[in-house]
């Protein structure tokens, strides 16, 4: 799959803010990893780097979001 | 001409083992589409391989924006099971089948495989803030019994109303004669207690019983029959399609429900439309709401001894038997679609054509 980085960065984002939104806490490191997984799953070339980079962001959302 | 209103109902699926929930679904989408509603189903599978799949399932929904689907409006969701009530729309109603009870009531028995694990720990409070996020957001909120509507109470601080609704095969269900067997309907699951009415049969000489259904437990049970020496007495049928099952409550001398803490149970509702006294126990839950002891049937101790007094009894007493099923007949027949979906339909401010 060639998805743009953008648009996962708007889902790690969106996605993140939602799973706040259902309970899940900053703390819930292991399901937010897995959370990133799947969506750094979707670019072309998913790398150790790019994993981090969506957990960083999901992690993020799912701490700030109300 | 004015437009049909348009209903989505949210599912869950467990695939390859659809039950009475599957079926649930299915018929209220048909019913609503009955009554001139633009209705559709709409299933997302629940799967269960670990923990953060339950949230998962709950992201999926709540992902969803369902307001507007091929250029028009979605005028109402009815959302059933969990998760699908975490489903975003600004016109839901709920009407709750079940929980995932394994997080609340089950927690702490055998049928609950959570621990005290702080994975664990956290999934029953993400399973616990879900169910309030989707229930408080809804318009209103049905519970499919009374039993249901206090767990909901107990363990979530939510509100509902019970919302009957006849079983499946309504209009097909008939009576006959009392027959020579008690019949028990069910997954052969351990929850579901299918061990009781087999255990009772040594306190009951007369009775025999024919046990639909399938489950992990069939091994278990057919040694357990041997066991106890009535293997002569027990007719396992694994898989009854709609009119054998429907022969087998005609046919039937009284219907025995095991489980514990049934959510509703279609089982006494089906043998009250087929004219037979159900026979349960004090702490079935949903069953409770239509068998009265004296009745429509018998309420025991959930001990074998006291299910084959009562079993006894059924053999003994053609009369009283008969008129305990012609009651519950009555009282089952009571419930109808057109009143379920037409409290569905006010709930959300629907008019229906």
């Amino acid at each position: 799959m060639n998805a743009d980085p953008d648009v996962l960065k708007r889902l790690a984002r969106e996605s993140g803010s939602l799973l706040r939104e259902l309970g899940v806490c900053a703390e819930d490191t292991r399901w937010i990893r897995r959370h990133a997984e799947t969506i750094a799953g979707l670019a072309r070339r998913p790398r150790a780097n790019v994993l981090d980079y969506f957990s960083r962001l999901a992690r993020r959302a799912a701490r700030k979001a109300r | 001409m004015k437009k049909r209103p348009r209903v989505l109902v949210a599912a869950v699926q467990s695939p390859f083992s659809g039950g009475g929930a599957e079926r649930h679904v299915r018929r209220l989408t048909e019913e609503l589409v009955a009554r001139g509603i633009e209705a559709d189903l709409v299933s997302i599978p629940l799967i269960e391989r670990d923990r953060f799949d339950l949230v998962r399932s709950a992201l999926a929904w709540r992902s969803l924006d369902v307001t507007e689907i091929g250029g028009r409006a979605v005028d109402a969701v009815i959302a059933t099971r969990f998760p699908s009530y975490a489903v975003k729309h600004p016109n839901k109603v709920v009407w709750v089948i079940h929980q995932y009870r394994q997080a609340y009531d089950q927690f702490g028995t055998p049928w609950s495989d959570f621990t005290a694990s702080k994975e664990d720990r956290r999934t029953r409070e993400t399973i616990a803030a879900i169910d309030h996020l989707g229930l408080s957001e809804a318009r209103r909120v049905f519970a499919n019994s009374r039993t249901v509507a206090a767990r909901l109470r107990k363990h979530n601080g939510i509100a509902s109303e019970p919302l009957y609704h006849p079983p499946p095969f309504t209009g097909r269900y008939r009576t006959g004669p009392l027959g020579d067997y008690a019949l028990t309907v069910g997954r052969l699951d351990g929850w579901k207690r299918p061990d009781l009415p087999l255990r009772a049969l040594p306190h009951a000489p007369a009775a025999r019983l024919v046990a639909v259904g399938r489950g992990p437990e069939e091994e278990r049970l057919k040694r357990l029959a041997r066991d106890l020496g009535v293997e002569a007495r027990v007719r396992w049928i694994p898989e009854a399609g709609e009119d054998a099952l429907l022969d087998l409550y005609s046919g039937a001398r009284l219907v025995v429900v095991a489980p514990e803490g049934e959510d509703l149970g279609y089982v006494p509702l089906e043998a009250f439309l087929s004219g037979k006294a159900v026979l349960t126990t004090e702490d079935a839950g949903g069953p409770l709401e239509f068998v009265i002891d004296g009745e429509t049937g018998f309420v025991v101790p959930p001990r074998p001894e006291a299910i084959g007094a009562a079993m006894r009894l059924a053999w003994e007493r053609d009369d009283a038997l008969e008129a305990l099923g012609r009651r519950g007949l009555a009282r089952a027949s009571e419930l109808s679609w057109d009143a379920t979906i037409g409290t569905l339909a006010a709930a959300a401010g629907l008019e229906i054509p």
